[in-house]
C-alpha cells in the first residue's frame, strides 16, 4: 500500500539474526558458553545495564537523555556503603542509595526542560560533580557493603532465575507495557516525532518528559542496590564500564537520537547483544581492552549499517 | 562582501578577560604564590595544550556536532610517538615520528567525518564509538608506562623562549591566530558559520554541508593528536590513561568560550580566554588548598552556567523573548540532538 | 488567467482539461480542478448567532500585543486582519497559552478562565490550527490516525490502556466526514498532501469536540478543493452553536466566511467592522496608513 512504512525486513529480525550469529560464533569457541553458570553470569552482568538501557528509551524516544546514570549509579553505591559502615541500618542506607538518584534525574530533568539545555552536555557537566564528589568522599577506595540480605538477594532465589534477573523482566514487562499500550506511552512518541506540535496538542511536554527523568532515576537506584548487592563494595568507578555498554546497546537497538522511534524489545536485544560480546570475549581470556574495541566497532558497524538500509530506502 | 553580523556584535570576549583578571585577582590575594612568574610559566605550558585542542574541536560545534573521541585521539598520539621512540634498534627522526603521530588525528578523525557526513549517522554515536575503539587500541600497545629518552624531543615542549614564555603556548597563539583567519576571512570558514546557523539556508544557497561538516573532524582529529604529541614531549612518558575524560573539560572551555551549541555563532578569542580560565583552575584551587578533586566539580558547574547564559542568549534571539521550545523544530536530518 | 495563454489541469493523477485560458472562466478551471461544479467556494452566511461564548479583555503581551478585548458569539466567524508585524500571528498562540499574557482576561461563556498552558486551552474546549502545520500542526513521522486522535488521547479508552480499535475506527469516521484523502488511517501524514493535513489538524480539535476554534491561515498553501471544504467544515462548526476565530491575510477569504473583522496594526486593535458593511479597499486603507 502506498505511503506505508515498508520494510522488506524488519530491523528486529536483522538484530535478532546478528544476536544468534554471534551466539553461534561464541559456543564454537569453547564449550563453556551455554553452561548454566556462564548464562547465568551472563544474565547478572545483564541486568544493571539493561534495566537503566531500557529506562533510558522513553527518555531518548522524547529527545531527552541522561548520561549521568554510571556516576549516579557509582556515587549512590558509595553513600549507602560509607553510612551502612557508620552504623545506619540497612534499610535506610537503601532507601537513600534509592533516592539519590532520583534527586540527580529531578536536577537534570528540571534545568534540561525549564532552561532548555543540551541533554548532553549538561549531564555531561553532572556526571563531573557526581564523581568529584565521590572523589572527595572515597579518594577512589572502594568500600564494602555486605549483608545477609543483600548476599541472599544476590544469590539465593526460589525461582530458576536470580531475583536481580526477576527484577529485570518487571522492568522490561512494565516499560513496554507502559510504552507500547498506555495513552501516556503514545504520547512520548507523538512528543519525540514533534514536540512543539505535541505541546500545542495540549499534551504537556515538560511534565512528561521530567517524569521519565525521574522514573531513569528511580531505576538507577534500583540498579544501584542490585549492583551492591552483586559486587559487595560502594566504589565511586562502578559507572565506567556502565556508560559505553549502555548507550552502546541503546543505539545498537537502532534508537536515533533525533526522537520519536524506538522500543523496548530493540533495546533489550542490543543489550543482549552487548552482554553477549562481553562475555563470550571474557571466557576467550581476551583482554579488557579488546573488549571495548569489539563493542565500539559493533556500535559503529551496526549503526552504519541502519544508515545505509534508511538512506536507501528512501532512494527507492 | 557583507561582513557576516555574527563576529563581534555581541561578543562575550571581553566579558571573559574581565572575568579571568578577576579570577587572578581572588587567587593572588588568597594566596600570592599564585602570581608568580614561575607559576604563571607553569599554567601558560600546560594550558596551551588544552587551548590547542579546544581550538580544534571549535569547528566541530560551531557547525552543529560533536567529537567526544578527542580524548581518545590524544592518549592514542602520545602512546604512538612514545612508541616510536622506544623501538629497539632503529632512529626515527624526530619529525617522521611527530607527523606519524598527527596522523593519527588526522585518520581517526576522517574516519568520523566520513560516518558522520557520507553515511549520515548522528556524531555522538559515531565518536562515542571511536572513543571505544582507539581507547581500547591505545590500552592495547601501553599496558604500562612508555618513557620516552629523547632529549631533543622533550624539549620541544618544555623549552621557554627568553626564558619566559612556553614554546607550547606559541604554538597556540600561532594556531588561534590562524584559526581566527581560516574561520573570518576564508569562505570555507564563514561557510562553516553559515552551516551552523541555518543547515537549510546554506543548503539552498549553494554551498555543500557535507563538506562544511567534514572538514572539523579532521581539524579537531589533527588538533587533539597534536595536543597528545605536545603533552608528551611535556611530561615525558605515555601511557594508556591520559586523555580519559579530557572531551569534558575541553567542551567547557568551547562553550565558555562563546561558541554556542546550537550552532554558527562564537568566535576564537572567546576560546582563548576560557582556556586562560580552565586552564589556571586547577592550579588557583591546589595553591588556596582546595583538593584537587573538586576541580571536575567545579569545572561542571561552569559548563552548567554556560551552557545556561548560551541558552537564553538563543531564546532571545530565536524568538525576542524568553520562551523555549525554539531548539525543540525539526533539524538537518539526525544529525544533531 | 492574465498572463498565461493556455492552462493544462491535472486532478488526481491524470490530466483534466487542457484548455486555452482566454475561452475559460474561472469558475470552469475551479469547476475542473475540484472536479464537480462547484459554484459556491464560500459557504453562505445565514447562521443565527447567539451568545457571547468567548471574550477576551485588555489582553496585552510584552511590547507586541496592547489591550486586546474582542468577543466572539456562537456560530460567528470572526477574522482577525493585518500585515506583518501587526501582532495578529501571535495573537492566538497567547490566547492559547502557548505564550504567557503580560494582562488580560479570557472569559469563557461569561467566566473567567485561567490559560496557562494549551493543556488548560484544551480543557476549556479550545482548538487550534496553527500556522505552521508541519512544524506545529501535526507529527509528520506519525499515522493519520495519531494525529487525529492526539488532542484526545485520553477519551481512546479506559484507563491508561489505549482501545486501538477506538482509535482506528474514530480516525476513519473523520477521514470519512471531512473527505480526507488517504489510503488509510495508518499512512504516514508525510504522504499526505497540505491540504489533506490540514485537514487532519482540524479533524483533531474536532474530534476533541472543541467550541473555539482558532484557526491561522487555515488555507495557506492548500489546493482550491480542499480550501473550499475547509471553509464548509467551519461553516458547519458555526452551526452547532461554535465559534471560529480566524487570521487570515487573504482578503476575499475574510470578506466571504468572516460575520465580523478586527484590523490590527501594532499590536492594537484599529478598528472592528461587520463584514457586511465594509471592502477591501477600506480595510487595506486602514492598515497602511
Amino acid at each position: 500500500m502506498p505511503g506505508m512504512k515498508k520494510r522488506a525486513i524488519p530491523d528486529t529480525a536483522i538484530l535478532l539474526i546478528f544476536l544468534v550469529a554471534l551466539t553461534a560464533l561464541f559456543s564454537t569457541t569453547g564449550r563453556n558458553f551455554f553452561t548454566y553458570a556462564n548464562i547465568s553470569t551472563m544474565l547478572n552482568n545483564m541486568v544493571v545495564a539493561g534495566i537503566i538501557a531500557i529506562a533510558i528509551t522513553p527518555l531518548i524516544i522524547t529527545r531527552g537523555l541522561d548520561i549521568s546514570f554510571g556516576a549516579s549509579l557509582s556515587l549512590s553505591t558509595v553513600i549507602m556503603a560509607m553510612l551502612y559502615d557508620r552504623g545506619t541500618p540497612q534499610l535506610t542506607c537503601l532507601l537513600i542509595g534509592l533516592l539519590l538518584p532520583i534527586f540527580v534525574a529531578l536536577f537534570n530533568g528540571v534545568l534540561a526542560e525549564y532552561l532548555n539545555l543540551i541533554p548532553l552536555i549538561l549531564t555531561l557537566a553532572t556526571t563531573s560533580i557526581l564523581i568529584a564528589v565521590g572523589q572527595v568522599l572515597t579518594n577512589g577506595r572502594s568500600i564494602l557493603m555486605i549483608t545477609d540480605e543483600l548476599f541472599n538477594f544476590a544469590t539465593k532465589s526460589p525461582f530458576i532465575i536470580p531475583y536481580p534477573v526477576v527484577i529485570l523482566i518487571l522492568i522490561l514487562l512494565v516499560y513496554w507495557y507502559f510504552l507500547s499500550f498506555t495513552k501516556t506511552g503514545k504520547q512520548i512518541y507523538f512528543i519525540g516525532a514533534n514536540p512543539r506540535a505535541a505541546k500545542l496538542s495540549g499534551m504537556r511536554v515538560k511534565f512528561i518528559k521530567i517524569a521519565l527523568y525521574l522514573a531513569m532515576g528511580l531505576v538507577t537506584g534500583i540498579a544501584a542496590i542490585i549492583m551492591v548487592s552483586l559486587s559487595g563494595i560502594g566504589y565511586i568507578y562502578h559507572g565506567n564500564n556502565l556508560t559505553l555498554p549502555v548507550l552502546s546497546a541503546v543505539f545498537l537497538g537502532g534508537m536515533s537520537l533525533a526522537g520519536g522511534e524506538g522500543s523496548i524489545w530493540k533495546t533489550v536485544i542490543g543489550v543482549t547483544i552487548i552482554t553477549v560480546i562481553f562475555t563470550g570475549l571474557s571466557l576467550m581470556n581476551i583482554q579488557f581492552y579488546f573488549i571495548q574495541i569489539f563493542q565500539g566497532l559493533a556500535l559503529v558497524i551496526i549503526v552504519a549499517f541502519y544508515e545505509i538500509r534508511k538512506n536507501r530506502q528512501v532512494a527507492k | 562582501m557583507r561582513r557576516i553580523s555574527v563576529f563581534g556584535r555581541d561578543s562575550i570576549t571581553p566579558s571573559l578577560a574581565l572575568v579571568y583578571a578577576l579570577m587572578v585577582l581572588v587567587f593572588s590575594l588568597i594566596n600570592p604564590r599564585f602570581f608568580s612568574l614561575g607559576n604563571f610559566k607553569a599554567i601558560m605550558a600546560s594550558l596551551a595544550i588544552s587551548g590547542i585542542v579546544a581550538i580544534g574541536l571549535t569547528p566541530v560545534i560551531l557547525t552543529r556536532n560533536f567529537d567526544i573521541s578527542i580524548g581518545s585521539i590524544f592518549g592514542l598520539g602520545m602512546v604512538v610517538v612514545a612508541k616510536l621512540f622506544n623501538i629497539p634498534g632503529t632512529a626515527i627522526p624526530i619529525p617522521v615520528i611527530i607527523l606519524a603521530g598527527l596522523s593519527v588525528g588526522v585518520v581517526i578523525g576522517a574516519i568520523n567525518g566520513f560516518l558522520i557526513t557520507r553515511v549520515g549517522i548522528n556524531s555522538i554515536i559515531v565518536t562515542l564509538g571511536t572513543l571505544a575503539i582507539f581507547r581500547g587500541l591505545t590500552f592495547y600497545w601501553s599496558l604500562s608506562n612508555i618513557s620516552i629518552p629523547k632529549e631533543a624531543f622533550l624539549r620541544l615542549g618544555r623549552y621557554f623562549v627568553f626564558d619566559v614564555v612556553p614554546l607550547p603556548f606559541i604554538y597556540f597563539i600561532v594556531l588561534l591566530v590562524m584559526g581566527y583567519f581560516l574561520l573570518r576571512y576564508t569562505p570555507t570558514g564563514r561557510n562553516m558559520y553559515l552551516v551552523g546557523a541555518n543547515p537549510t539556508a546554506a543548503r539552498l544557497a549553494g554551498i555543500k554541508i557535507s563538506r562544511s561538516q567534514f572538514i572539523p573532524f579532521i581539524i579537531s582529529g589533527f588538533m587533539a593528536a597534536l595536543g597528545g604529541v605536545i603533552n608528551a614531549s611535556q611530561v615525558g612518558f605515555a601511557n594508556s590513561t591520559f586523555g580519559t575524560g579530557y572531551e569534558f573539560k575541553i567542551l567547557t572551555i568551547v562553550v565558555l568560550g562563546g561558541i554556542s551549541l546550537n550552532g554558527g555563532r562564537g568566535t576564537l578569542p572567546g576560546v582563548f580566554f576560557a582556556t586562560l580560565i580552565i586552564g589556571s583552575i586547577s592550579n588557583g584551587l591546589a595553591l588556596i588548598d582546595i583538593p584537587i578533586n573538586w576541580r571536575d566539580a567545579f569545572i561542571g558547574i561552569i559548563l552548567i552556567v554556560a551552557i545556561s547564559v548560551d541558552s537564553l542568549q538563543h531564546q532571545m534571539k530565536t524568538t525576542g523573548v524568553f520562551k523555549s521550545s525554539k531548539r525543540n523544530t525539526i533539524l538537518l536530518k539526525d544529525k544533531t540532538v | 488567467m492574465s498572463i498565461t495563454d493556455r492552462t493544462v489541469v491535472l486532478r488526481d493523477g491524470k490530466k483534466v482539461g487542457d484548455v486555452l485560458t482566454d475561452e475559460t472562466s474561472k469558475q470552469d478551471l475551479v469547476n475542473m480542478i475540484v472536479g464537480k461544479d462547484f459554484s459556491e467556494l464560500y459557504p453562505k452566511k445565514d447562521i443565527a448567532k447567539g451568545n457571547i461564548i468567548f471574550e477576551v479583555k485588555n489582553l496585552s503581551y510584552l511590547d507586541k500585543l496592547h489591550d486586546i478585548s474582542f468577543c466572539l458569539r456562537a456560530g460567528e466567524i470572526v477574522a482577525f486582519f493585518g500585515l506583518l508585524g501587526s501582532g495578529i500571528h501571535l495573537l492566538f498562540n497567547v490566547i492559547f497559552g502557548d505564550l504567557k499574557k503580560t494582562t488580560g482576561e479570557i472569559l469563557i461563556d461569561g467566566r473567567i478562565t485561567k490559560i496557562t498552558h494549551p493543556s488548560a486551552a484544551k480543557k476549556n474546549n479550545l482548538g487550534f490550527v496553527p500556522i505552521d502545520r508541519k512544524e506545529e500542526g501535526v507529527a509528520l513521522s506519525m499515522d493519520v490516525k495519531t494525529n487525529i486522535m492526539a488532542a484526545n488521547i485520553e477519551n481512546i479508552g479506559k484507563g491508561m490502556r489505549i482501545n486501538k480499535r477506538m482509535e482506528t475506527k474514530r480516525s476513519e469516521e473523520w477521514v470519512e466526514k471531512l473527505s480526507i484523502k488517504t489510503p488509510s488511517v495508518d499512512a504516514v501524514l508525510n504522504n499526505l498532501s497540505g491540504g489533506n493535513q490540514q485537514k487532519v489538524v482540524v479533524a483533531k480539535w474536532l474530534e476533541r469536540e472543541s467550541r473555539i476554534l482558532l484557526m491561522a491561515e487555515p488555507t495557506r498553501g492548500i489546493d482550491v478543493g480542499s480550501k473550499a471544504e475547509i471553509y464548509k467544515i467551519a461553516e458547519e462548526f458555526c452551526q452547532k452553536g461554535s465559534g471560529v476565530l480566524i487570521v487570515s491575510s487573504e482578503l476575499p477569504e475574510i470578506m466571504a466566511i468572516s460575520d465580523r473583522i478586527l484590523v490590527m496594526k501594532d499590536g492594537m486593535i484599529v478598528g472592528e467592522y461587520r463584514t457586511e458593511d465594509t471592502n477591501p479597499s477600506e480595510l487595506m486603507h486602514i492598515v497602511t496608513s
